[in-house]
C-alpha cells in the first residue's frame, strides 16, 4: 500500500513546483537559490525519512490519537486546530492562485469571483468525503494524468529553443550562501509526506518501502521545475514573468495534436491536481480540527448537518472571502511569509512524531 | 380448518373443492386450477385414493407421497394454497402437497448481452430451472441455494446462490440482512432488488450486476461472489462488483489476450467520449476556439455561421433529439422501432442542419455521443452514463473548460465513494486478485 503515500508526495510535489515556489526561488537565482535547492533536498529528504520511520512504528494511528495519549486536552487541541488550519491554508493558497490562472488563461472575459466560487464550491463538496474515497480518486486521477505530465516535461527539456548555455550561467552562482526564504520554498516541495500525519490512520501493518525514490524523485522534478523556466525563458528574463511555468509552457507546442499548444494540455491537467490537492488539504485540516470537537452533527434550522460540512464550509467561505481581497501581488507575499511558517511548523511537527514513536518504542 | 379463508377463496372462479368418493372413503381436495398441475394431483392422490379401503391406508398413500406433508394448523392456509399446494382433507386431518404448475421453463436467446462465440442461451424466466442451469454448470458440493421469498403480497421466490468455499462471509451475512429487510409489497425484477436493498435513496451508478448469461454468473461464483436468482424473470444479480466487471462482456474471455485488452480500451475510450464530448464541444465553441488548431477552430465556426444560437442550446436540442429516439426505438414495438429509427436519425439530423438550427459538426458529435454509448456493455451502466454528461454540460456551459474539468472530477470522485457490498467500487487492484480477472488461477 506504500505506493498511497507515493501518489501523495507526487502530487504535493508537482503542485508546489509549479506555483509559488520555483517563483520565489527564481526571483532568487543569483542569491543562493541554487545552494537553497541543495540543502532542501538533504533537508526534505532527511525530514520525509525521519517522519516515514517514526509511522511505521506508530501503526495505523493519525495524528490525532497518537497525541491523545501523550498530552492534555489543553495543549493537544491548539495544536491540532493549528495544524488543520496550515492544512488548510495550504490548499486555499492553490486555490485562489489557480482561481487567478485559470481566468487569465482560460477565461479571460468571466468574473474572477465566479470562478473562485466554482472552486470553493467544489472543493468544500470533495472535502466532506470519507478519505478512503479520495485516496481512490487521488490515485485514478494522478495515474491517469502521469503520462501527460511526463509528456510535458519530455517535450519541454527536448525544445529546440531550450538553452543549456543560459544554465551554464548559474554554475558562478552554487556557493552563495543559501537564504532563509528560498529554503522555506524550496522544501516546500518535499512535504507531501506529512500528509501521512493523518491517512496513516488508514494503512495497518503499512510500511513505506522504496524509500530511496524521495529523494531521487524530489531531485528530478525540483531541477525540472526551476532549470526548465530558465532554459526557456533565459536566466535573465525568467523572474519577469508572473505565472512562471505557465509562460513556460507556453514556449513548446505540439506539431501534430489536436491541442496545439501544450499550455491548455497543462492547464488541464493542473486543473484535476489543484481540485485533488484542495480536496486532500481540506480533508486532513478538517478532520484534524474535528478530532477536537466532540459533536458529530448540528442542528441548522432543524436540519441535521454534519460537522465535517460545517467545517469545510467555513474552509470555503474563508477561502472566497481572501479569495475576493486579494491579488497576485500581495498573495505572494503572503505566501513567501507563510512558508517560513509552514517550515518551522514542519519541523516541528516532525520533531513531535518522531519524538512520540521514541516514547512509544522506550515505554 | 379456517371456514372463513376456504369461503373466501372460492370466491374467485380459478379455487377448485373437489369431494372424492370411493364408497369406502370420502375426501376433500382444495387447490387452485391455475396454479396446480393436474397431472401430478391425479397421479399422487387421485389414483391411489380409488385403490384405498381404510383411513389409514390413505394416510400412508400421502405420507409416502413426494412433497406431501401433514398441514400444521399454525400456518397460513391461504398463502399455502396461493404458492401453488393442494389441500387434502381426511375425515378432521389435513395434509398439503406440493403441485405447482411449472412456468416458463424454457431458456431463451440472449439478447440483452450477445457474445459472438459464446453460450447463445440466457437464463429463463423461471427459478428452479435457472438453478438447474447455474447447476448444471457448476457440478460443485460447495454450491450452496438459500431461498426467500421476496415482497409482502407478491411472496416472488428468490434463491440466493453462492460457493460457500468462497464467498466472502461479511458479504453474505450483510446481504442477508439486507434481504430480510425488504418491506415492499411487489417485487418483480432484480433492478428492483438492488433498489431496495440499497440505503440511500438518490443512486446513479449500479453498484450490482444484473446479467441475463448463465455463463457470467458461472464466472462470478467461481469468483467468490454472490448471485441472486428470482422467479419470473431472467435477469439475476451479480455481487459484489466493481466499475470494471460492468465494462467487460464476456467475450473478453473468449478472445485472445491482445484482441481482449484492445477492446477493453475501446471501451474505455468510448466511455470518456461519451461523457465528455457535448461539453468540450461547448467549452471549445463558446469559451476556447484557441484550443485547438486555427483551421478547424475555423471550420468549426464556418459550419456553425447559420446557427444563431449559443452553442449549448444547439447541444440541448441535438441531444434532446437523439435521447428522445433512443427512449422511443426502445419502447416501441420491435416492427416500428426501426422506422422511427431511419426517419429520426437520417431524416431530421439532415435537416436541422440545414434548416440552421444547428452544425454539421454537431451531428457528428451527436452521432458519436450515442454510438459510444452503446459500447458499455451492461445496459444499466449504459443507462448510468448516459446521464453523466448532464452536469457537464451544465458546468461547462457556466465555466467552460474550468466547469469540464471540474465535473469529470467530481464523477471521479463520486463514484469512487461508492461501495459494492463493502468492496470498493472504482480504484485500481494493483497487485490484488484480479476482480474481473477471468484467468485467474489458469497456470498457462
Amino acid at each position: 500500500m506504500s505506493r498511497y503515500f507515493y501518489y501523495l508526495f507526487v502530487l504535493n510535489m508537482f503542485i508546489n513546483t509549479i506555483f509559488f515556489v520555483p517563483r520565489i526561488l527564481l526571483a532568487k537565482r543569483y542569491d543562493g537559490a541554487i545552494s537553497s535547492i541543495l540543502l532542501a533536498i538533504v533537508i526534505g529528504s532527511l525530514l520525509a525519512f525521519l517522519f516515514t520511520s517514526a509511522m511505521n512504528r506508530l501503526n495505523g494511528q493519525g495524528l490525532p490519537e497518537m497525541l491523545e495519549k501523550s498530552f492534555p486536552f489543553a495543549i493537544r487541541a491548539p495544536l491540532l486546530i493549528y495544524f488543520g488550519i496550515m492544512w488548510c491554508a495550504a490548499g486555499s493558497i492553490i486555490l485562489i492562485a489557480f482561481s487567478h490562472i485559470t481566468q487569465r488563461y482560460l477565461n479571460p472575459d468571466m468574473n474572477p469571483n465566479i470562478l473562485l466560487l466554482c472552486y470553493c464550491g467544489i472543493g468544500w463538496w470533495a472535502a466532506t468525503f470519507r478519505p478512503m474515497a479520495i485516496l481512490n480518486a487521488a490515485e485514478i486521477i494522478i495515474l491517469v494524468q502521469l503520462p501527460f505530465v511526463l509528456y510535458i516535461m519530455m517535450k519541454t527539456l527536448l525544445n529546440r529553443e531550450f538553452d543549456w548555455d543560459e544554465l551554464r550561467v548559474l554554475t558562478d552562482y552554487i556557493w552563495r550562501m543559501p537564504s532563509w526564504t528560498s529554503l522555506a520554498a524550496a522544501t516546500y516541495g518535499f512535504t507531501g509526506y506529512i500528509n501521512f500525519a493523518l491517512y496513516n490512520r488508514l494503512y495497518k501493518n503499512m510500511k513505506v518501502k522504496h524509500r530511496w525514490l524521495i529523494p531521487l524523485l524530489g531531485t528530478s522534478v525540483m531541477f525540472v521545475s526551476i532549470f526548465v523556466p530558465i532554459g526557456l525563458l533565459g536566466v535573465d528574463a525568467v523572474a519577469d514573468y508572473l505565472y512562471t511555468w505557465i509562460s513556460t509552457a507556453d514556449t513548446t507546442r505540439i506539431r501534430f495534436g489536436f491541442v496545439e499548444r501544450i499550455v491548455y494540455l497543462f492547464l488541464f491537467i493542473y486543473i484535476g491536481f489543484c481540485l485533488l490537492f484542495i480536496a486532500i488539504t481540506w480533508n486532513i485540516g478538517s478532520l484534524l480540527v474535528l478530532s477536537c470537537v466532540k459533536r458529530d452533527n448540528v442542528k441548522i434550522r432543524k436540519h441535521n448537518v454534519s460537522m465535517k460540512t460545517v467545517v469545510c464550509g467555513l474552509f470555503a467561505v474563508v477561502t472566497l472571502v481572501l479569495g475576493m481581497l486579494s491579488n497576485d501581488k500581495r498573495l505572494l507575499e503572503f505566501v513567501t511569509q507563510w512558508l517560513s511558517v509552514r517550515f518551522v511548523s514542519e519541523v516541528f511537527l516532525v520533531a513531535l512524531v518522531v519524538w512520540l514513536s521514541w516514547r512509544r518504542k522506550h515505554a | 380448518m379456517p371456514l372463513s379463508t376456504i369461503e373466501l377463496l372460492k370466491k374467485s372462479a380459478d379455487f377448485k373443492h373437489e369431494a372424492l368418493d370411493n364408497d369406502k372413503l370420502q375426501t376433500d381436495l382444495f387447490y387452485f386450477a391455475s396454479l396446480c398441475d393436474m397431472k401430478v394431483i391425479r397421479k399422487e392422490i387421485a389414483h391411489p385414493f380409488t385403490l384405498c379401503s381404510s383411513v389409514q391406508e390413505f394416510e400412508q398413500v400421502l405420507n409416502s407421497a413426494m412433497s406431501c406433508s401433514p398441514f400444521d394448523e399454525q400456518s397460513d392456509l391461504a398463502s399455502t394454497l396461493l404458492s401453488g399446494h393442494v389441500i387434502v382433507r381426511i375425515e378432521s386431518k389435513l395434509y398439503k402437497l406440493e403441485a405447482v404448475k411449472p412456468g416458463n421453463i424454457k431458456p431463451s436467446e440472449a439478447v440483452m448481452e450477445t457474445t459472438i462465440q459464446g453460450p447463445q442461451l440466457a437464463f429463463s424466466e423461471d427459478a428452479e430451472t435457472n438453478l438447474m442451469i447455474i447447476r448444471k454448470k457448476y457440478p460443485f458440493a460447495s454450491l450452496l441455494t438459500e431461498k426467500y421469498s421476496l415482497g409482502k403480497v407478491s411472496q416472488t421466490k428468490c434463491y440466493m446462490v453462492y460457493d460457500n468455499d468462497k464467498v466472502d462471509p461479511n458479504v453474505l451475512q450483510d446481504l442477508k440482512c439486507k434481504l430480510e429487510k425488504i418491506e415492499a409489497d411487489v417485487v418483480q425484477a432484480t433492478g428492483q432488488i438492488e433498489s431496495l436493498i440499497t440505503k440511500s435513496k438518490i443512486r446513479w451508478i449500479p453498484t450490482m450486476i444484473i446479467t441475463e448469461r448463465p455463463d457470467r454468473v458461472v464466472f462470478n461464483l467461481a469468483q467468490g461472489k454472490v448471485v441472486l436468482v428470482l422467479d419470473g424473470t431472467p435477469f439475476t444479480l451479480v455481487t459484489p462488483s466493481v466499475f470494471y466487471d460492468f465494462m467487460s462482456a464476456m467475450d473478453d474471455v473468449y478472445q485472445p489476450f491482445v484482441v481482449t485488452r484492445a477492446l477493453v480500451v475501446l471501451r474505455y475510450i468510448a466511455l470518456l467520449v461519451t461523457i465528455t464530448l457535448p461539453a468540450l464541444y461547448i467549452s471549445i465553441v463558446s469559451y476556447n476556439p484557441e484550443i485547438v488548431r486555427v483551421q478547424f477552430a475555423l471550420s468549426l465556426a464556418g459550419s456553425r455561421a447559420a446557427v444563431p444560437y449559443p452553442s449549448f442550446i444547439e447541444v440541448l436540442f441535438m441531444l434532446f433529439l437523439i435521447e428522445a429516439l433512443v427512449e422511443a426505438s426502445l419502447r416501441l414495438p420491435r416492427y416500428i422501432g426501426s422506422t422511427a429509427t431511419t426517419v429520426g436519425g437520417l431524416i431530421l439530423g439532415q435537416a436541422a442542419q440545414q434548416a440552421g438550427l444547428v452544425s454539421s459538426v454537431m451531428i457528428i458529435v451527436t452521432s458519436v455521443i450515442a454510438i459510444s454509448n452503446f459500447l458499455i456493455p451492461i445496459n444499466a451502466m449504459s443507462f448510468a452514463i448516459r446521464i453523466a454528461k448532464y452536469p457537464l454540460i451544465i458546468l461547462a456551459s457556466c465555466f467552460g473548460f474550468v466547469g469540464l474539468v471540474a465535473g469529470l472530477f467530481a464523477i471521479t470522485l463520486y463514484v469512487s465513494r461508492l461501495e459494492s457490498s463493502g468492496l470498493r467500487y472504482f480504484r485500481f487492484y494493483i497487485g490484488e486478485p484480479a476482480v474481473s480477472g477471468y484467468k485467474e488461477g489458469d497456470k498457462y
